[in-house]
C-alpha cells in the first residue's frame, strides 16, 4: 500500500494524475537531494574578477595584475603582456574551467592560453638577496625586561618568550637601570617575532606584523597553511594585548613575513620577507629559527608545473572558455593557484574572468571528504584533529 | 444543444477548483519534504558549522517554506480542507523532537560561557512558549 496521507480530498476523475503528479515530484526532489548531496561532497569553487566593479565585494580572484607587478583593475591588456591572478581553494581538484567575457569593444584574440600553478601563494614570490644573519638590533637586559634600542628610544619586550622568539639570549647585554634614565623608554611593547603562531583561549593567531594578529578560522585552514600545531606558543592576554586583532583567516593566504620554507628538492631553506622569499644561509640564525618553527614543506620542480590550455570561442561569440585537468597537480605542496593568461596577441578589454575548479566523482576524494568531516566534528567537540 | 455560458462557467469553475485538490495534496507533500529537509540541513550545519550555509542561503530557503506554508493556508481555506489534530505514533514523534531540540541545542552552545547558558535556554523555551501559545491554542 503506498502512503498517500495528503491525497485523500482529490476527486476520483483526478486520482491517476495526481498519482502520475506525486510520483513526478518525489523523482524531482529526490534528484534535488542528490545533486546536492554530491556537490558538497564534490564540490565545484567558482572564482571571478568583474572588471566593470573591480571593487565589488564579490570578486573573489585575488590580486589581478600584469607582469610587472601593477593591479589591473580595468580589464585592459595590452598585447604580449600577462595577466595574472590568485585563488586559494582546499580540495582535491581534477579539473579548472576559465572563462573570459570580452567587453564590446575588445579584439578578438586568434591564440589565448591559460596556464595554472599550484603551491603556496608566499612561494611564488621572487626570490630576493639571501640571508645569513640576525637582523641588525641592539639590545639590552635590564633586571628581566628585555629592551631594543631604536633611534635612541628603548623599545621594552612584553615578556622574555616574546624575546627569545626573536633572539638568542647571547644577543642581549645585561645593563643596569641607569640605561633606563639613558633613554627614553616608549610605551609601545614589541611581541612576538612576526610569522610566529600564537595560541590564545581556543584560538590560534599568525602574528602578521609587529602591531596585528590574526585569528586562523579553523584546524583544517591551519593544516591546509603547512602549519605544525606544535609550533603554537601559548600566550597570556598581556602578551595578546600588544597587538590588535585582525580579519579572520577564512581561506588561505600568501604566509606573513618570518615564514620559513624547506625546499624538499635540494634541501634548502627560503624565508619570506618583504614579498620575496630569501634564501637562508647555514648560519646561527638559521638554526635559532628552525628551533622556534618547524619549516613548511615546498617544492620548487611542483611549484614549476603548469596545467595548461588554449581558449576557444564559437564563432561569433565574445566569451571565451578553456578546460584543462589538474591532475598532475594533485599532489602538490599548498593550496594556491596562480593563474596566467598568456600569449595575448592583441589588445584585450576583459568585462569579467572566472575560473571554476570541480573535483572528480571518485573514491579518493570521497574518502578525503569524510577524513574532513571526521576532523571537523573532532574540532567541533574540542578534539585533537587527526592529520 | 450546446450548454448555457452559465453551465460553462461552473463547469470551469469545478474543473479548476478540482485541480486545485490536486496542487494543493502536492504542495501539501512537498512542504512535508521540504521541511524535513530544512530539518536535516539545519542538524548538519550545527554539528559542523558552515557546511551546508556555505553553499545554500538557509534564509532564502526558510522564506520559500513560509511562502509554501501560507499559500497551502490559503489553499486549504478556500478548499475548505481540514486535517485532524493528532495522528499515529503522535507521542513518540513529540518525544524524538524534543530529543533532537535539545540535542540541537547543547551542541550549539558548546562554545558559549558557562554564565550564558541559562539566559539562551529560558529565552529560547520563553520563545518557544509564546509560539505555541500564539499557533497552538485552540480557539473557543
Amino acid at each position: 500500500m503506498v502512503w498517500q496521507p495528503f491525497g485523500k480530498h482529490v476527486p476520483a476523475a483526478y486520482q491517476t494524475s495526481y498519482r502520475v503528479a506525486r510520483i513526478l515530484l518525489e523523482l524531482l526532489l529526490l534528484a534535488i537531494a542528490i545533486h546536492y548531496i554530491l556537490s558538497v561532497i564534490y564540490p565545484t569553487l567558482s572564482f571571478s574578477f568583474d572588471f566593470r566593479a573591480p571593487n565589488s565585494l564579490k570578486n573573489n580572484l585575488d590580486e589581478p595584475r600584469l607582469a610587472d607587478g601593477s593591479p589591473l583593475l580595468n580589464g585592459k591588456v595590452a598585447a604580449g603582456n600577462v595577466l595574472f591572478a590568485d585563488l586559494s581553494a582546499f580540495g582535491n581538484f581534477s579539473q579548472a574551467e576559465a572563462e573570459i567575457d570580452l567587453a564590446e569593444n575588445s579584439d578578438l584574440p586568434k591564440e589565448l592560453t591559460l596556464s595554472l600553478r599550484r603551491s603556496y601563494r608566499s612561494f611564488f614570490y621572487p626570490t630576493g638577496e639571501p640571508v645569513k644573519t640576525f637582523p641588525q638590533a641592539v639590545l639590552y637586559r635590564v633586571s628581566d625586561t628585555y629592551y631594543e634600542l631604536r633611534e635612541n628610544i628603548l623599545y621594552p619586550f612584553v615578556s622574555a618568550e616574546a624575546f627569545h622568539s626573536r633572539y638568542p639570549e647571547s644577543l642581549a647585554q645585561t645593563s643596569s637601570d641607569s640605561l633606563l634614565q639613558k633613554y627614553p623608554v616608549s610605551d609601545q611593547w614589541l611581541g612576538y617575532r612576526v610569522g610566529s603562531l600564537l595560541g590564545f583561549a581556543d584560538g590560534v593567531f599568525i602574528v602578521t606584523s609587529e602591531t596585528e594578529v590574526r585569528p586562523i578560522a579553523s584546524a583544517s585552514i591551519f593544516l591546509a597553511l603547512g602549519y605544525d600545531f606544535k609550533d603554537v606558543k601559548p600566550v597570556s592576554e598581556e602578551e595578546m594585548g600588544v597587538y590588535k586583532r585582525g580579519r579572520i583567516i577564512l581561506r588561505s593566504i600568501a604566509h606573513p613575513d618570518g615564514t620559513i620554507l624547506l625546499s624538499k628538492d635540494d634541501g634548502s631553506y627560503l624565508i619570506i620577507e618583504n614579498k620575496e622569499k630569501r634564501p637562508l644561509l647555514p648560519s646561527a640564525y638559521r638554526d635559532f629559527l628552525l628551533q622556534e618553527m618547524t619549516p613548511i614543506v615546498v617544492s620548487e620542480g611542483e611549484g614549476n608545473e603548469r596545467a595548461e590550455c588554449a581558449f576557444e570561442s564559437p564563432a561569433g561569440s565574445r566569451k571565451l572558455t578553456c578546460r584543462t585537468p589538474l591532475v598532475a597537480m594533485a599532489d602538490n605542496f599548498g593550496d594556491d593557484y596562480e593563474l596566467q593568461i598568456k600569449n595575448i596577441d592583441r589588445p584585450l578589454s576583459i568585462d569579467v574572468l572566472s575560473l571554476s575548479l570541480s573535483e572528480s566523482k571518485n573514491k579518493e576524494n570521497l574518502f578525503s571528504f569524510l577524513i574532513d568531516l571526521r576532523n571537523r566534528i573532532y574540532s567541533r567537540f574540542n578534539y585533537a584533529p587527526q592529520p | 444543444m450546446p450548454p448555457s455560458p452559465k453551465k460553462m462557467s461552473r463547469k470551469i469553475f469545478l474543473f479548476k477548483r478540482d485541480l486545485l485538490f490536486v496542487y494543493h495534496a502536492l504542495l501539501s507533500e512537498f512542504l512535508l519534504w521540504a521541511f524535513l529537509g530544512f530539518l536535516a540541513l539545519m542538524t548538519f550545519d550545527t554539528i559542523v558549522p558552515n557546511l551546508v550555509s556555505i553553499k545554500m542561503v538557509m534564509t532564502l530557503y526558510f522564506l520559500v517554506l513560509t511562502a509554501g506554508t501560507i499559500v497551502l493556508v490559503f489553499l486549504s481555506r478556500f478548499l475548505d480542507i481540514s486535517y485532524e489534530r493528532g495522528f499515529p505514533l503522535q507521542k513518540t514523534f513529540l518525544a524524538a523532537s524534543y530529543l533532537w531540540l535539545g540535542a540541537v541545542m547543547v551542541i550549539s552552545l558548546l562554545r558559549f560561557p558557562n554564565w550564558s547558558l541559562p539566559l539562551f535556554i529560558f529565552g529560547f523555551a520563553g520563545v518557544l512558549f509564546l509560539f505555541s501559545r500564539v499557533f497552538l491554542t485552540r480557539k473557543n
